[in-house]
């Protein structure tokens, strides 16, 4: 092959590379945490009804606590969603192959719904929430090989505090010695998945 | 050149990957075993739900009785890596019961999940 013919199959070779390292990729991250809540307890009606009409209705919830003389039942539904732009550099910064600079950005959309009883186990409030909230941006450099998320999403992801109900007291000092008011044991009250954990009665989890 | 065009195109689909993981956590989900008893209202105690479905997930006291929750969490994951685009999708399914009994401790009210989760327990 001339030289002419190398150098035109060279430039042709780099063009190919530089084509596929500079396009964007794109990354979508999704995690769905239960399904969408088949009802919003509309045709519940506080005063009426009563907790076998809201179970044969809703089924089981995802949280449940004693509150003073009665309790309340939290449904809860949850998805997240991410979208990652990243940019390759290919061969032109060394190692630029295997790098990838990326932004990222989150969503949720929620559906929560509170049903709150008295001692006699009668319906006496209901409230329902859908948000799709925001979760901010996110940006890092990744492998090629990888695929992580940007945005802190930790907060939602937590598994449920029932899983380990059970060895609540085998926790260090001062957890153990407050899990009467702790938001995890059932007997203390509900949190909505996501509630930041520095205030309220989480503070006492702190050493 | 034409080798060399073809190899150029396919090094990159040979960095796809597919990966597929699943998960299962919480207690066993017995009340789908076929040998579950029947739960019935004014009759069943809390005895009975015990010895069937073992240990709860969590025991509540509530005003004139108790209420067992039962959890079981299951997550499934799948990823596709194509270099240009990449997907990973994560999804946690919930398959749970809950009784609530009286004083004496008798079955009053209990549900089980809408959509149940498959039973990989012994029978």
């Amino acid at each position: 092959m001339s030289d002419g013919g190398r150098r035109v199959l060279l430039n042709r070779v780099l063009l190919h590379w530089l084509i596929l390292a500079l396009l964007p990729s794109c990354t979508y991250i999704r995690k769905e945490y239960g399904r969408p809540l088949h009802h919003d307890g509309s045709t519940l009606e506080a005063g009426t009804d009563d907790l076998a009409a809201v179970l044969e209705v809703l089924g089981p919830p995802s949280q449940v606590s004693a509150m003073g003389s009665g309790f309340a039942l939290l449904y809860e539904s949850l998805g997240i969603t991410e979208r990652q732009l990243g940019l390759s550099f290919g061969n032109l910064i060394p190692q630029g192959d295997l790098i990838e600079p990326s932004v990222g950005w989150a969503a949720t959309e929620r559906e929560d719904l509170l049903l709150i009883f008295d001692a006699e186990r009668r319906l006496v409030d209901r409230r329902y929430m859908r948000e799709d909230i925001s979760l901010g941006l996110g940006g890092g450099v990744e492998t090629i090989f990888t695929v992580s998320n940007l945005v802190d999403t930790s907060s939602l992801q937590d598994p449920f505090d029932v899983h380990a109900w059970g060895t609540e007291l085998l926790e260090p000092l001062p957890r153990a010695l407050n899990r009467g008011q702790s938001l995890d044991h059932g007997e203390a009250g509900l949190q909505l998945r996501g509630t930041p954990t520095r205030v309220g009665q989480h503070t006492l989890d702190r050493p | 050149m034409r080798h060399l065009q073809v190899l150029v195109l396919i090094v990159p689909c040979l960095l796809a990957g597919c990966i597929t993981s699943s998960g299962r956590s919480g207690v066993e989900n017995r009340w789908r075993a076929e040998s579950a008893p029947r739960f019935i209202v004014g009759t069943t105690t809390r005895a009975e739900v015990l010895t069937a479905l073992g240990p709860p997930s969590q025991l509540i006291r509530l005003d004139g009785g108790m209420c067992l929750y039962y959890l079981t969490e299951d997550t499934g994951e799948t990823s596709i890596i194509l270099v240009l685009f990449n997907s990973t999708w994560t999804k946690t399914r919930y398959d749970r019961a809950i009784f609530f009994f009286d004083e004496q401790g008798v079955l009053t009210e209990f549900s089980t999940s809408v959509e149940p989760l498959e039973y990989d327990g012994e029978e």
